[in-house]
């Protein structure tokens, strides 16, 4: 893949601004917020800062063997494998401890392949995403919704979050950009905040997200407390003991417990992050912000964190196979779970939404079978095709007035003939169509499970069999059929702006192409339809980072046609059933309880709220309670006292000058005899 | 000799006193109270002529001195204030200027 030969003699520091241009033009945006005028170019600084990243990003993707890491470096002596550490400056220092003293913890970035593919897309498909928005977040006249510059100033702040994750050096630096994340998404999920339901599935995003980042941040105190305890540390002088590169050298020399126990933390963080069960439930609410967001977080800046952070602490978890086991259950729960309740929703993003956890769960089942190179390309080849079918919703929703429900409108394919064309090849990508990217990604992570297990390969290929089903009662509910419109489309329902379907297409490029990098052309025998092999180019390119080398399970072909059958089989019962967008659904007629359980989204929200929600909420007013009677009536009653004695002398004070002299003669004249009574 | 003076003293503060808290008329207040200082000044001035212990000395006749020039500047500003009070409610009964009773 490396025929266009782009190679330059940048050195790092050009490279290690990548995350500085989003947040110049969030920042550039956000004092046009102050100028209190509303221009309609404000998207110009993000969309410029944005675009400046994803460029050098392409360049690092193509320029990493001459920056020095390359396969050839894989196989040297350092357990980072072939990354490059570049430092900006002094961050935190570690204390006075005997061995860390004047030890200082840095910023700095850490560059291997997994940095320059996550870079690659997350910055090319947040450039795409900024573009869409500049059509999307107007209305039909072309002007700029409310809080346009704010949109696209926190657009900027997201991308320059995520482009800090993926390129720290350290787990602490890590940590900041996680946060940063989070605090992004809170800001754009509320964004129409005025609105109950935006403004709770804000909350409710964020505090889940909490719970996951409780469990990163122990895993961090666990790993530095473990590295750097004792008389005789792991970490010598010297060395930072968050660093990447510290931590994948001394971790083989942890105690096992000690390094499961790291593990499980950690992806507890990762579980929050990329919202796999048990903490799925904030994803489909985060549909209340504007839809470029929703892309924006399904695709490119936020669920694939999780991914990304298993991934790079491969060295780490490659110890525990209890942690393994861990991640791999969840991936395989939340798979089935969350393509379950895809199959019974109306919403579009919620579909989206639910297909997201289902295919974040499958890259967990991929790390969890120690295939991380085929999970990162599932991520790689995932966020091509959701960002397209995402901003194909919104396109839909752009032209239905804001309505999404699939009750409400059918057979669009006429009306938004850009959209529905470029979301079929979405949706076919999705559903793991044959030769599209989302077939070699997600047929690697099946082979993967089948090496691992017969039982979790076949449960996910029937979970690959219902996302092919899912997704197209989605595409014929909405494009198929007799041509219904709802009234809040008004008369000319109308195709979306070039601004916004150029962004389709362009991803449509990525849904049907991205898969290829992971793919090589040799005919022969054992190759895919006598021509595909997998595990091509970018997993060669993934050695050069600290997946290190993963054994490749050979499971044989007739995985790739098995899946290849289930997508099809998929598709087609989907156009059994759903081919003419009936308006009452079979399969609420056919499934029946069942599917209610699926509709009500096996009732994980109602759980949590009698089961967490509610009593916290109790504890939280006892307190408030306890505050607002008990300390605060002692304290009334302490001031009580003055405040009664006042109203005892206060008519003393009549404002008659000779009264108090009076007063103050007598006052004398008793002083006088009492000292005279004492004295004498 | 000490007693007499000092009984005279007494007597001029009380009568200084007793026309304070009495009379009504402010100028009349005023003067009462020049009538306490007067009284005041006289005991120092007795004290500092024959005082209990000790020879006698001149501070207490210095320290007379002092109290008159400052009972010269306390009239000059009281004089004043009763002329300004005088100008603002047309007149001086101390009763009419209750301000500070609390309702």
């Amino acid at each position: 893949m490396l025929l266009l030969g782009l190679t330059t003699t940048a050195p790092l520091s050009v490279f290690a601004t990548i995350p500085l241009w989003p947040l110049v033009g969030a920042v550039l945006t956000g004092l046009l917020i102050l100028t209190r005028r509303r221009p309609g170019y404000a998207h110009g600084p993000v969309l410029v800062g944005v675009a400046l990243s994803a460029i050098l990003s392409v360049l690092l993707f193509f320029d990493l063997r001459s920056l020095g890491i390359s396969t050839a470096a894989a196989h040297s002596a350092t357990p980072a494998g072939p990354g490059v550490t570049w430092t900006l400056y002094h961050w935190i220092s570690l204390g006075h401890a005997a061995t860390l003293r004047g030890q200082w913890l840095p910023v700095n970035f850490f560059f291997d392949a997994l940095t320059g593919l996550m870079l690659l897309f997350v910055t090319v498909v947040s450039t795409i995403i900024v573009v869409y928005s500049i059509g999307y977040m107007r209305d039909h006249h072309g002007q700029p919704e409310r809080g346009y510059e704010r949109f696209f100033a926190f657009l900027g702040l997201f991308v320059f979050s995520m482009a800090t994750l993926v390129l720290a050096g350290n787990f602490v630096l890590l940590y900041l950009g996680w946060e940063l994340v989070g605090l992004c998404s809170y800001l754009l999920i509320g964004f129409y905040y005025p609105r109950p339901a935006a403004a709770a599935a804000a909350k409710k995003a964020f505090i889940v997200n909490r719970v996951g980042d409780l469990g990163f941040a122990l895993g961090l105190f666990s790993l530095y407390c473990f590295l750097t305890a004792g008389a005789d540390p792991l970490v010598g002088p010297g060395e930072n003991p968050l660093d990447f590169a510290t931590v994948f050298k001394y971790v083989g020399r942890l105690e096992p417990w000690q390094v499961t126990v790291v593990a499980l933390l950690l992806t507890c963080g990762a579980v929050g992050k990329s919202a796999q069960f048990p903490l799925h439930v904030w994803l489909p609410d985060a549909m209340e912000g504007p839809t470029p967001v929703s892309a924006l977080i399904h695709a490119a800046t936020m669920v694939t964190a999780g991914v990304y952070m298993i991934a790079r602490c491969t060295p780490l978890f490659a110890l525990s196979p209890v942690a393994l086991d861990v991640v791999l259950t969840l991936g395989l729960i939340g798979a089935v779970l969350a393509a379950t309740m895809a199959l019974a929703q109306y919403d579009m993003k919620r579909i989206l939404a639910y297909s997201t956890i289902s295919q974040l769960a499958f890259m967990f089942v991929g790390l969890g079978c120690r295939a991380p190179d085929s999970a990162i390309f599932h991520v790689f080849t995932h966020a091509w095709f959701k960002a397209l079918l995402f901003l194909g919703a919104g396109s839909v929703m752009h032209a239905m007035g804001g309505v999404i429900d699939l009750r409400q409108f059918s057979g669009l394919r006429h009306v938004l003939p850009h959209t529905a064309r470029t979301m079929l090849i979405g949706c076919l990508a999705l559903a793991g169509f044959p030769l599209l990217s989302g077939f070699w990604s997600k047929d690697e992570l099946v082979h993967a499970a089948f090496a691992r297990h017969p039982a979790v390969g076949v449960l996910l290929l029937v979970t690959a069999g219902l996302t092919a089903y899912y997704t197209f009662r989605m595409f014929f509910l909405c494009f198929h059929g007799p041509l219904r419109v709802p009234d809040e489309a008004g008369p000319h329902a109308h195709e979306s702006p070039p601004v916004m379907t150029v962004p389709l297409w362009l991803l449509t490029l990525g849904a049907v192409f991205a898969g290829c990098l992971g793919v090589s052309v040799r005919p022969g025998a054992e190759a895919f339809l006598g021509l595909f092999r997998p595990h091509g180019f970018v997993h060669h390119y993934l050695h050069a980072s600290t997946l290190g080398t993963p054994r490749h399970a050979a499971g044989g072909l007739w995985i790739m046609y098995a899946s290849t059958l289930v997508a099809l089989a998929g598709i087609g019962l989907a156009w059994a059933r759903y081919g003419r967008a009936p308006v009452t659904d079979p399969d609420a007629r056919t499934l029946g309880p069942l599917w209610r359980l699926w509709h009500a989204r096996y009732y994980f929200d109602e759980l949590y709220d009698y089961a967490l929600v509610r009593p916290l909420r109790g504890l939280g007013r006892l307190f408030c309670a306890t505050d607002n009677y008990g300390l605060d009536g002692l304290l009334w009653a302490i001031a009580a006292v003055p405040r009664g004695l006042a109203f005892g002398l206060h008519f003393l004070q009549r404002g008659a000058l000779q009264t108090y002299a009076l007063g103050m003669v007598i006052g004398l004249v008793a002083l006088l005899l009492l000292w005279n009574w004492t004295v004498a | 000799m000490l007693l007499p003076c000092v009984l005279l003293g007494a007597t001029l503060f009380i009568l200084g006193l007793i026309g304070f808290v009495t009379r009504r008329n402010l100028i009349i207040m005023f003067l009462c109270t020049e009538l306490m200082f007067q009284g005041i000044i006289l005991n120092v001035v007795a004290f500092g002529r024959q005082p209990l212990g000790g020879r006698p000395a001149l501070d207490g006749q210095v320290f007379a001195l002092f109290l008159i020039a400052v009972a010269a500047a306390e009239a000059a500003v009281a004089l004043a204030l009763v002329v300004l009070l005088y100008r603002h409610r047309d007149t001086l009964d101390a009763q009419a200027y209750r301000l500070l009773k609390d309702e």
